[in-house]
């Protein structure tokens, strides 16, 4: 990956970081924080999906994983935010990880693929609605303690950079996945190169199920 | 421990309900079967049809059961129009993207709907909506058991249907082998655009019998077609009686864990089996081949 490779991510960053200088409501910067939210999401996506051919229907189950752990590790164990945050996205990980073996190693892919993470993300979404350390249907929020050590910032603006600077590292992630030759030998691409793959043997199923993990 | 005339009830509830869920997973297998795709919009067009009983109970005073003969040509021919116009074109012989197109088609129709009738709950009042029957010890309610009758012999139509008629000799041929089946003249995007159609027209036959005892919102289908996945998934992807079989024990499944576990917990069983059956017996019970 070369410096060329990283231009246009660093403009396009950069441009639209200047966005809370022109505006401060924060409905504009909520939207705005929440759209970068998205794009973190579909950026996980598109690395097992535009990458790999793989379509998982099953995200939910993962951005919900995140959301969860550090909300849990917050309320109920009395963490760190910040320490949450990273512990919440190794869960997301985690889980990722593991229905991503469990699928992949009984050779789950196509139609089949979509439907096991669409039935695991419904697993997570039944248990998430029953059980009472989510807190059942209601959910739980997050007591308002506004410091900065709290992941809790005065200005939506700080939200907003935050979200803008993980989207660059996942940006330049993606980037560097595309264009690095063992990154992409490494994807479960699909019907064609897999056998070519194996052949070279690159160990498709261990490589595969780190894929398909993102916490929020 | 529950009583065994309440279990036996919660046993025979669940293959009333199983009856309908075989109907909604008779059109996935079948559009498995020939188009070998999984059809996300399945769920939303359940929906559709769901709204379109009511419409034409409330609207035209037409009874649930009465419109079965207006909607399921109707349905058939909106499945026809999808899968000719829309979901063929737009896929240009990629199976993986029919996966996407079905999935967006599903979102547009779920938020059509939720435009059209905002996101109320909506139910019919017939007269015997909660009519029950005694069969022995058992007391059933009046819909389900028609239900159940007219969901059979929708099946047992279609099977024949399948098995003797030219158009289901088509469709058969075009489901085992696509360019043999062109080769000899059949025309196999009208054939994909039918076997839709007739996916459709169950979902519409299976709205007629559910509205009667169910609610209808926006978002109804989605409950319904993750079942229907597990029985197709269970019955081995393309067969029929596999799917009338997995969608009875689906059913019992879904009844006794909801007595056992509560409403909540109920489908976890369900998922559960699903996901099982995916990972270590991706052909199905019930499927022969691989």
């Amino acid at each position: 990956m070369t410096a060329r490779d990283l231009l246009p991510i660093v403009a396009v960053v950069a441009i639209i970081a200047l966005a809370p200088l022109f505006t401060s409501s924060n409905t504009v910067l909520n939207f705005l924080t929440f759209a970068l939210i998205v794009a973190l999401a579909a950026q996980g996506w598109n690395i097992l999906g535009g990458f790999g051919g793989q379509f998982s229907f099953g995200h939910a189950a993962f951005f919900g994983t995140g959301a969860y752990a550090t909300a849990i590790l917050q309320m109920r164990f009395g963490v760190n935010a910040w320490i949450g945050f990273a512990l919440g996205l190794a869960a997301g990980a985690l889980i990722g990880a593991a229905i991503g073996y469990l699928s992949f190693r009984s050779g789950l892919r196509g139609s089949y693929f979509a439907l096991v993470t669409l039935a695991f993300a419904e697993v997570f979404r039944i248990v998430a609605n029953a059980a009472e350390t989510t807190g059942g249907a209601a959910g739980m929020l997050i007591r308002l303690d506004v410091r900065p050590s709290n992941f809790q910032f005065g200005s939506r603006a700080a939200f907003f950079w935050i979200a803008l600077a993980l989207v660059a590292l996942t940006l330049a992630l993606t980037r560097w996945i595309e264009r690095s030759r063992s990154a992409r030998g490494s994807l479960p691409s699909g019907r064609t190169r897999r056998p070519r793959r194996r052949w070279a043997s690159i160990r498709c199923v261990r490589n595969s199920p780190r894929l398909p993990s993102r916490a929020p | 421990m529950y009583a065994p005339a309440i279990v036996a009830e919660a046993v025979v509830n669940g293959l009333l309900t199983g009856s309908v869920y075989a109907l909604i997973a008779l059109g996935l297998t079948l559009v498995y079967g020939v188009l070998h795709i999984i059809n996300f919009a399945h769920g939303a067009l359940l929906t559709c049809a769901m709204f379109a009983v009511w419409v034409a109970h409330t609207a035209l005073g037409l009874d649930p059961y009465l419109a079965i003969p207006l909607l399921t040509p109707l349905f058939f021919g909106l499945g026809y129009v999808l899968q000719r116009f829309v979901i063929g074109p737009a896929s240009r012989g990629n199976d993986s993207n029919i996966l996407l197109v079905t999935l967006g088609l599903a979102i547009a129709i779920e938020n059509a709907l939720l435009a059209t009738f905002r996101s109320d709950t909506r139910t019919l009042s017939t007269d015997y909506g909660f009519q029950t029957v005694e069969l022995g010890p058992l007391l059933i309610a009046k819909p389900r058991l028609i239900g159940f009758a007219a969901a059979l012999a929708t099946t047992l139509v279609l099977w024949l249907a399948l098995a003797r008629t030219d158009t289901g000799k088509a469709i058969r041929a075009v489901a085992k082998e696509k360019l043999g089946a062109r080769l000899v003249g059949i025309d196999v995007e009208h054939v994909y655009a039918v076997t839709f159609g007739l996916g459709c027209a169950c979902l519409a036959v299976a709205a007629c019998l559910l509205m009667p005892s169910f609610y209808v919102n926006p978002r109804v289908g989605n409950a319904f077609v993750l079942v229907a996945f597990t029985i197709v998934v269970l019955g081995g992807m393309d067969s029929i009686p596999g799917a009338l079989l997995g969608a009875l024990f689906i059913g019992a499944v879904e009844s006794l864990s909801g007595l056992y576990f509560g409403d909540s917990l109920g489908q976890l069983g369900i998922f559960v089996i699903f996901i099982v059956v995916l990972l270590v017996r991706p052909t199905g019970l019930f499927g022969a081949k691989a």
